[in-house]
């Protein structure tokens, strides 16, 4: 079982977001009876309320941003409060909360009822197949072969409204089934491609099997789009895609190396955040393009 | 909870004529939130309790009248996964009661008894106890989210030093946790 809040980001400005997607969690109780264990005891905590004073009603309306390292250092200290806190976002919370329970519920988070496990250092809990960590090592050790049957199926398949069909090897993006559908307009289709990068940010893989399983299903991704037929673009658009979709699987090739490597000054949130910029500015690139 | 959407007040004018698919919709906007409060009260079981409760809501509904929708399907999850609790384990202690002003100090009480009780929290406060002090003050610097260079400072050591030292701390938390939980 990994520590849950050893995963927490170095950087302050990544500490927000990691902590907001803790607090839309059911299992936010499990990191904070970790982080209640690593506190200095004997500090009584005031309600949230009374310890954040004016600053409560903004994180209510606009979540963690308006707070400073002095502010989440307290909650972290006094991990309690982030308890009262999810109670009362669960209860009070404004449209933005609300956004980030739903987009929370729709990823595949591990189902929340059945207990984890601990393997080699690493919390395994129950997954979809694709993300199971135990396959981790089968997929970094079969990657490329997985990569070629996957290319060679879909080029026995004929031509339909969603080539990758049910060869399609990843829950997410470009990979997941129905992903490319051929009967779009371009736009729809540039657009409908960028929002699949996006969904990289469904999830906050926090240890190096699950970012290394995310980054597979990320560049099987980028497979399953170089041989698709793209209809719905031109030519010109055909030909940017391929050169361009090269270039970005290089990228996750180059991550994907990075993760593997384990060295720790090369840490994981790192890595993750080379990561998101990346997923981030291929779906740009993606949405530009429609007006190219 | 703040007041419905138009999306969300169709719907519940849905629901109110029998249409159960509506009424689907209309608690699956309030799913996550539902797990979070089911979590914590029996973390076992919450796929189990979020079905009851919806079963629990549909059947209640004609006792919906027009207050937030969200606060009033939490409360039936809440009261449902309770009652159940107490068939379960008679002398439950992991009943929460509905949050408010007057008995907030009761609920973080009750939290930091259920926290204190769990088995996360007891193998993790073992673990620490195997960390000298400077360890243990190093790594709950990563939580304060103060200026490494000024603990560092206040420990006698250069920031590096005290940044591998708090890595290799956590590594030893890390093993000691996988052999108390395994």
């Amino acid at each position: 079982m990994t520590l849950l809040c050893a995963e927490m980001p170095e950087q302050l400005d990544q500490v927000k977001p990691w902590l907001e997607r803790w607090l839309v969690r059911p299992e936010l109780f499990d990191l904070v009876a970790e982080l209640h264990a690593l506190r200095q005891p004997g500090r009584t905590p005031a309600s949230v309320s009374e310890s954040l004073g004016e600053q409560w009603g903004k994180v209510l309306r606009q979540g963690l941003a308006p707070l400073g390292s002095k502010e989440l250092g307290m909650l972290l200290t006094n991990p309690v409060l982030l308890l009262e806190m999810q109670e009362l976002i669960v209860e009070q919370g404004g449209d933005y909360w609300r956004r980030m329970f739903r987009e929370s519920a729709t990823t595949d988070d591990p189902p929340i009822a059945m207990q984890t496990e601990i393997v080699d250092g690493e919390r395994l809990v129950p997954l979809k197949w694709h993300r199971r960590p135990i396959l981790v090592g089968l997929i970094s050790a079969v990657s490329v072969a997985s990569i070629l049957v996957a290319v060679y199926v879909l080029h026995l398949r004929p031509a339909g409204n969603q080539p990758q069909g049910e060869v399609a090897a990843a829950g997410w993006g470009w990979a997941k089934p129905g992903a490319l559908p051929q009967d779009l307009s371009r736009s729809e289709y540039l657009q409908r491609l960028g929002a699949d990068a996006d969904e990289w940010h469904k999830k906050i893989p926090n240890t190096r099997a699950l970012l290394a399983t995310r980054l597979h299903e990320f560049r099987l991704g980028c497979t399953t789009l170089l041989i698709s037929e793209n209809r719905p673009l031109t030519a010109a658009d055909k030909e940017w895609l391929l050169r361009r979709c090269r270039e970005w699987a290089n990228a996750i090739d180059q991550l994907l190396a990075r993760v593997e490597a384990s060295n720790p000054a090369d840490p994981i949130e790192r890595i993750r955040a080379d990561a998101d910029r990346n997923a981030k500015e291929i779906a740009a690139e993606l949405r530009k393009r429609v007006n190219a | 909870m703040s007041t419905a959407s138009s999306g969300e007040s169709e719907l519940i004018r849905r629901c109110q004529s029998g249409d159960k698919e509506a009424f689907t919709r209309l608690c699956d906007l309030y799913e996550r939130q539902l797990q979070c409060v089911l979590y914590r009260i029996d973390s076992t079981c919450v796929d189990d309790l979020v079905q009851e409760t919806k079963l629990r809501a549909w059947e209640r509904f004609s006792q919906f009248h027009g207050e937030a929708f969200g606060s009033w399907y939490l409360r039936v999850g809440r009261n449902q996964a309770i009652s159940l609790g107490r068939k379960k384990r008679p002398k439950s202690t992991a009943e929460l009661p509905e949050p408010s002003e007057g008995n907030r100090q009761g609920i973080l009480s009750m939290l930091v008894r259920k926290l204190e009780e769990s088995e996360k929290y007891q193998a993790l406060a073992d673990c620490l106890d195997q960390l000298n002090e400077k360890d243990r003050t190093i790594v709950r610097g990563k939580f304060e989210l103060g200026d490494d260079r000024v603990l560092g400072e206040r420990l006698g050591m250069a920031t590096d030093t005290l940044q591998r030292r708090r890595y290799k701390a956590l590594g030893q938390l890390r093993d000691c946790m996988k052999r108390k939980m395994s």
